[in-house]
């Protein structure tokens, strides 16, 4: 048997060791780091970086100089079809990522907390529409909703109207319909993950002590839930906010978002500068969006 | 000796690889000439691609965009990605402003001279004196396509004679609150300030002064609140026509839709129609990257060459039905074409309606803002 001087002696001598091992793995993770850091440097910094720099330049004729000018972002301060269609768009943001919460979660919840079998293959059936291409999604939702669409042909087959109904498409119904069925998969996936996280012990224990149903959901499931109920809605929020197709495609007259103001700086409008300085505009709101939701949805919510 | 031998076998073996080496290389295929494309749909198509390929021993890549604002876009983005663009009339001067197109030596285009006078002596094309920066291969117009089944009755207050039994609408129709959310216009900035000026009644509505803007900006405004949609190219003035979203339409693809509709056995439901108060007319063509020089440039000469020659403006007037520039091509027309947009196989001379050949507008900024501050208004 070793004593305890002996025992000190033999830890004290492994412990350069360990050292030296823990140092060699810390330099092993640092190392494995700089891919994942070039390519963020590559495909995300450098490029924003880039409309930064555009965004504060101004356009004279068809020439861009490289005077340094606040005069963009001031644009879309004194113009009020700038701001007035932003708070549109934010609007029609909420209201798609609201939606799509009070669709998803009801859906999540049962495929991961009730149903016993097949929860793999309904998980699979929901994020399918992501293998589909967007934009034939886009036209797809066109096609139900339009006079000829599948939509007005059941109601007119059921008898419900004599006529086709032009209210379902080219308008902002359409434009947040379509937001959220884009949105849903991109909510499901954190809400489901958050609910299947949840301890059945911690369940069972609320149940043990009294608690009915809705005191098991208020108490334990909602407040658990959260991380992925906030990472669902930011996802969504930001995907919908800055989306130019669908209100171009399904909008009509009445369909224009910010992201469209953009767009159209970069055609005939040839304004690259205050293009870019819109798209700063939109990319720093998102970047709080995302900055806030970290913040109360903790790391793991945003990461799982 | 067996070192004398084994120096020469080193040396016997390093000259055969030094030759081999050589004649390796020298038999290798001389790399292909290649010819970059940057154009709508129909001016690059396999029919005479894959010929002229053959024919000149050369590679030709096409990139296809489906409107004139994301052409400009991707042109400015990367220059050195094309050598030839397809632009139409009103952009050669945006074209020449930024920087991205040089004049085209006519004289080494062969059947430049069979061009008709009247795009030849175009000024829009000189931008320079004496130096052509645009070769055209084709004109259109933008029309009305009515569905004569629903909308037949409705549109009659507005229909004009022109002469020969043909009757042409009047822009008036795009205000009637009986046709409201029947309708749809483009959302395309520099064509709906064109036409809504015509209707206006101003003369030269590439050239607006600010009373020009003013009554321009009031009758687009009424335009648009009376539209159901804002339509984005061929596909989508399609889509309103079929699925019954719109009865009126204001097409910028008119024999390319009739064309489709015909293939589909709809084009007894549709007419076309030329606004009564005139329309704006695009003549494209091709503009040849500041970038293109050597063998890239010999090739885009001639592949010009080919498109206005007898046989490609025939194959042209067959694929795409709109206006050609060469009168032998005509016999290219398709039957559709001679009954629905039948004033292409006539001369242009003879068009019906005040014909306005596009020009750079004044300002095409300020076009952008008036046509999204219109928009920002709707959707409020």
């Amino acid at each position: 048997m070793e004593t305890t001087e002996a025992l000190d002696k033999k830890i004290n001598k492994k412990a350069p060791v360990k050292k030296v091992q823990k140092e060699k793995t810390k330099l092993g993770t640092l190392l494995l780091g700089v891919p994942v850091i070039l390519w963020l440097l590559m495909i995300v910094i450098i490029p924003v970086i880039l409309m930064l720099i555009m965004s504060f330049k101004i356009k004279s004729g068809y020439e861009i100089t490289n005077i340094f000018t606040f005069q963009n972002y001031l644009s879309f301060f004194k113009n009020s079809t700038y701001w007035r269609i932003l708070l549109k768009s934010f609007r029609m943001a909420f209201i798609v990522s609201f939606t799509a919460i009070i669709v998803s979660y009801p859906l999540a919840f049962f495929i991961s907390r009730v149903l016993k079998k097949g929860r793999s293959f309904l998980f699979m059936l929901i994020i399918i529409p992501l293998w589909v291409s967007y934009l034939v999604r886009i036209i797809a939702w066109r096609t139900i909703l339009g006079n000829n669409g599948l939509l007005n042909n059941l109601l007119m087959g059921l008898h419900i109207t004599k006529q086709p109904l032009s209210i379902f498409l080219y308008n902002n119904f359409s434009v947040i319909l379509t937001l959220t069925y884009i949105a849903i998969p991109f909510v499901f996936i954190p809400l489901y993950t958050a609910l299947e996280k949840i301890p059945n012990n911690l369940v069972e224990a609320a149940r043990d002590l009294g608690a009915n149903d809705f005191h098991v959901f208020k108490s334990i499931i909602l407040p658990l839930s959260a991380p992925g109920f906030i990472t669902g809605f930011m996802l969504s929020f930001i995907l919908a906010l800055g989306d130019y197709i669908i209100p171009q495609q399904l909008g009509g007259k009445t369909g224009l978002m910010f992201g469209n103001i953009v767009w159209s700086q970069f055609g005939f409008a040839s304004n690259w500068p205050l293009g870019s300085a819109l798209g700063f505009i939109l990319f720093t709101i998102a970047a709080v969006i995302l900055a806030i939701t970290q913040k109360f949805s903790g790391e793991e919510g945003i990461y799982m | 000796m067996k070192k004398t031998g084994l120096i020469f076998l080193t040396v016997l073996a390093l000259v055969t690889l030094v030759f081999g080496v050589i004649i390796v290389n020298g038999c290798k295929p001389k790399a292909k000439a290649k010819l970059s494309i940057a154009c709508f749909k129909g001016y690059a198509e396999d029919e005479w691609v894959k010929p002229f390929e053959e024919k000149y021993n050369a590679t030709v890549e096409v990139t296809y965009f489906g409107s004139v604002d994301e052409a400009f876009a991707k042109a400015k983005a990367a220059p050195d990605q094309w050598d030839i663009i397809s632009i139409d009339s009103g952009r050669v001067k945006l074209y020449y402003d930024a920087g991205l197109i040089k004049d085209i030596d006519t004289a080494k285009i062969e059947n430049y001279g069979k061009v008709g006078e009247y795009f030849r002596t175009q000024g829009y094309a000189e931008l320079e004196k004496g130096k052509k920066f645009h070769v055209p291969i084709c004109w259109g117009d933008q029309d009305f396509v009515v569905n004569m089944e629903t909308a037949g009755e409705d549109i009659k207050p507005y229909l004009k004679d022109i002469g020969d039994g043909k009757q042409a609408l009047s822009y008036n129709v795009l205000k009637d609150a009986k046709l409201a959310n029947r309708e749809t216009i483009f959302d395309e900035s520099t064509n709906v300030t064109n036409m809504s000026a015509i209707s206006a009644g101003i003369k030269t509505p590439f050239k607006l002064d600010d009373n020009g803007y003013t009554k321009m900006q009031e009758e687009l405004t009424k335009w648009a609140q009376n539209c159901r949609a804002f339509t984005i190219g061929f596909d989508s003035e399609m889509q309103v026509l079929t699925s019954g979203d719109a009865e009126v339409i204001l097409t910028g693809n008119n024999s390319l839709v009739a064309m489709a509709l015909a293939d589909q056995n709809l084009g007894g439901k549709f007419k076309h129609f030329l606004p009564a108060e005139g329309t704006i007319c695009w003549i494209d063509g091709w503009a040849l990257s500041k970038l293109t020089t050597g063998e890239s440039l010999d090739l885009a000469l001639k592949y010009m060459d080919y498109m206005i020659g007898d046989e490609g403006q025939q194959k042209l007037a067959k694929l795409v039905g709109f206006g050609i520039v060469n009168p032998s091509g005509a016999s290219g027309y398709t039957d559709v074409i001679g009954k629905t947009t039948w004033w292409y196989s006539t001369s242009i001379d003879k068009f019906p309606v005040p014909l306005y050949v596009m020009v750079a507008e004044e300002n095409p900024e300020q076009r952008v803002k008036v046509w999204t501050d219109i928009k920002a208004s709707l959707g409020k």
